[in-house]
């Protein structure tokens, strides 16, 4: 065999030897890329709103420092409702301020984008405050006492796709999911796929803000890639 | 003995590529071990379905950031398939923990499959996953699994309230 071309071989050969034993250990998700989107793919510029009623800081978040990341900040509710209905949203950011200010319409559109997969997370509120406002009966654990603090987040997001008669049947997930409580309830025909994820931290330094912006985009991926397996396991889905 | 001595001494160049594919595959692996701290648990018995599930956390360090992700996955659909992983971080005094993260997948009628990652960034950090498989709502099978592999794998430190 001619010596170059054996080189070349070995080459192509180790490297996808090395591939394969990466991958053997890493798992499935090793080569995993940005994941698809609702309607085609994510967009390179998702749509995160930050609803301050005024003015102020929050540790390292200010509207400038916010918009530098690609975040549009709004007064009031009502302009936010309107963004969301003049595009989707992917994610809303809350100051505690504008818990405040919420009247029973806002309750229920928030509530609604919660359903809807929106990435939420409230700054500077206590989870109190935050719980009760989307309708929940807690965040973080029950017996969590360690404070959010005027610096600090919470960040919740839920997804929970399948048809309308079994999400009926499937019920209050979210709470079950708080309460540590991994059961379905009998009778449902087809695949269901729903993910609750919740985190908290600090917004002191530039450092935690863009943790919490690591956050913020993961989870957004990870509704488009759930409304990607969702659509995908009703094709291949042929009964129990 | 270097390695281009040892691979002269096989005359067939099938041979060498052979063995060059099988120290890159090493390499591979080893880079992958490098990466990920996964704990799993393969063929484990799903009462009604036999033994189907398999269950794991991966784990890794990633600039400052402690990565991880859960899965639950069956060789057979299964009614419900969860893989629920939450991130701890200890706190004081001893025996406290803070829940700074969380995800919770849930499948019905489905094989299951990997959560998202979620991630630490506080020293100290470290993951659990508790998997449920079930043929019916009563009937299943649930395991623990973390990291650091085998750090946390049982229902106390899942629900963050002391040691295994």
């Amino acid at each position: 065999m001619d010596k170059k071309m054996f080189l070349l071989l070995a080459s192509i050969i180790a490297f996808l030897a090395g591939i394969a034993g990466y991958a053997v250990i890493v798992g499935p998700d090793f080569l995993a890329t940005t994941a698809e989107a609702r309607s085609s793919t994510i967009p390179s510029n998702p749509h995160i709103l930050y609803l301050i009623p005024q003015a102020i800081s929050r540790g390292a978040v200010t509207s400038r420092s916010l918009e530098t990341l690609g975040v549009e900040s709004v007064p009031d509710w009502n302009s936010a409702r309107s963004a969301g209905r003049a595009r989707p949203l992917d994610a809303l950011l809350i100051d505690s301020t504008a818990f405040d200010k919420m009247g029973d319409t806002d309750r229920q559109w928030m509530r609604q984008q919660l359903q809807d997969g929106v990435v939420l997370a409230s700054l500077g509120a206590e989870d109190k405050v935050f719980a009760t406002a989307l309708g929940l009966s807690h965040l973080g654990t029950k017996n969590e006492t360690k404070p959010i603090g005027a610096t600090g987040y919470r960040l919740v997001f839920a997804i929970a796709l399948g048809k309308p008669e079994d999400l009926k049947i499937y019920g209050d997930w979210i709470e079950r999911s708080l309460n540590d409580d991994s059961s379905t309830p009998d009778g449902i025909k087809y695949p269901i796929i729903s993910e609750f994820s919740q985190s908290r931290g600090a917004l002191d330094t530039t450092t935690d803000l863009d943790q919490l912006f690591q956050r913020i985009h993961s989870s957004i991926e990870e509704a488009y890639k759930v409304r990607a397996e969702f659509q995908e396991s009703l094709k291949t889905y042929k009964g129990n | 003995m270097k390695i281009t001595q040892l691979l002269h001494t096989f005359r067939n160049p099938f041979i060498r590529v052979a063995v060059i594919a099988l120290i890159s595959f090493v390499v591979g692996m080893l880079t992958g071990v490098a990466t990920a701290h996964a704990e799993w648990i393969s063929n484990m018995y799903v009462e009604g379905a036999g033994n189907v599930g398999y269950a794991r956390t991966n784990g890794w360090n990633d600039n400052g950031a402690f990565d991880a992700w859960g899965q639950s996955t069956s060789s057979v659909n299964l009614y419900s398939v969860t893989a629920w992983t939450k991130m701890w971080h200890p706190e004081t005094p001893p025996d406290q923990y803070l829940l700074e993260s969380q995800n919770n997948k849930s499948w019905t009628n489905s094989k299951g499959g990997t959560n998202a990652t979620i991630q630490g960034f506080n020293y100290g950090d470290f993951a659990v996953t508790q998997s449920t498989f079930r043929v019916y709502q009563q009937r299943g099978t649930t395991a623990y699994t973390s990291s650091p592999d085998g750090y946390a794998s049982c229902y106390g430190q899942w629900i963050g309230n002391g040691h295994c």
